[in-house]
């Protein structure tokens, strides 16, 4: 079963952008913010890659990307919120408030939060993007 | 013949167009997003609206708009709220010039007229439930109070919003996430303004038309 695993990102040969990056992609989607100048982008820059034989593996400059943090923020908040609901259909005033209280005291810790965002260096994305062509190439 | 051009090929200059200047700065994103949420709070007030306009005639022989309106009350409400939305425009200029002791000043100017429309609010909804108008009296109470509750429960909401802020302030100062936390009250305080205004028009002013 692993050797019908797709580690392209592009198994039917796509045309356009959303196939030029790894399947699954990383967090941050696109190691460089990908330029559109003409409809097929990929498709054409495939098709150049293959007249010169490959040559154009182009050396990128990776910048670091900002990324916000994950967070259970919307898990929690959701379980409080089913909480509160049972609560106020059955008429269970206290479970109510404990939904509510719960639900405004994970808010306030998501919201005082020390550090909202991560920085992805651009040595972890060259090394990403390395690992993928490897796998491309293989 | 391959006539496309790579995007290998073409220049970075020739491509300086506004979406190749990468995503719009998080400011913006987020102001979006939140316009986005005031506008479905602004769809289901719109529904409140409706309701109350449809209900207003159905007294079921209890008291009317004309019988249970204080104009006096209601006057000094919307002169706290239109006031404090003007102190919040206020203190959105001192985050700005980034002068935190002004932002500080504004912040409790803010609550304290929000606090005082709010007092005046409930104790009109206390007296108007003393003299027997609660809103299972009616489909024109429950529609009342349905609509200018849903307001208050805002003002509420707007200012535990405002009084954390503070607290983030002094914990973390003012910094790029704390700027677009206060942008977006900002834009909450306004909004609850204009709805306001709508409300003291359709409830208050053309409820005591005879």
């Amino acid at each position: 079963m692993t050797q019908l695993r797709d580690v392209t990102g592009d198994p039917w040969n796509g045309r356009t952008l959303e196939w030029s990056t790894a399947s699954p992609p990383p967090a941050w989607n696109f190691a460089v913010l990908p330029r559109a100048a003409e409809r097929d982008t990929y498709w054409n820059r495939k098709q150049r890659a293959r007249a010169t034989e490959g040559v154009s593996a182009q050396a990128y400059q990776y910048e670091p990307i900002e990324m916000p943090k994950n967070s259970a923020i919307g898990f929690v908040n959701a379980f409080f919120a089913v909480v509160t609901g049972f609560a106020l259909i059955w008429h269970i005033w206290w479970m109510a408030g404990v939904g509510l209280v719960g639900a405004f005291v994970a808010l306030l810790a998501f919201a005082f939060r020390h550090d909202e965002e991560v920085e992805i260096s651009a040595e972890q994305i060259a090394q990403f993007e390395r690992r993928h062509q490897a796998e491309v190439a293989r | 013949m391959n006539i496309a051009v790579t995007i290998d090929d073409v220049g970075k200059d020739a491509l300086a167009s506004a979406s190749e200047a990468g995503p719009a700065p998080k400011r913006i994103v987020v102001a979006y997003g939140f316009w986005i949420f005031l506008l479905s709070d602004i769809v289901m007030f719109a529904a409140l609206f409706a309701a109350y306009a449809v209900l207003v005639r159905a007294t079921a022989g209890g008291p009317t708009g004309v019988e249970l309106f204080s104009q006096s009350s209601v006057a000094i409400e919307t002169a706290c709220l239109l006031a404090s939305s003007f102190t919040c425009g206020l203190m959105s200029l001192a985050v700005n010039a980034r002068r935190r002791d002004t932002v500080y000043f504004f912040a409790l100017v803010t609550f304290v007229l929000g606090a005082a429309f709010l007092a005046l609010e409930i104790r009109e909804f206390a007296d108007m439930i003393a003299r027997g108008a609660a809103p299972q009296r009616s489909a024109f109470l429950s529609a009342f109070f349905t609509l200018v509750g849903c307001h208050g429960l805002h003002v509420t909401a707007g200012l535990i919003w405002l009084a954390v802020m503070m607290a983030q302030l002094a914990i973390k100062g003012i910094r790029a996430t704390v700027e677009r936390r206060l942008l977006c009250f900002a834009l909450f305080w306004h909004a609850l303004d204009i709805v306001w205004v709508w409300l003291f028009t359709v409830v208050y002013l053309m409820g005591v038309r005879p």
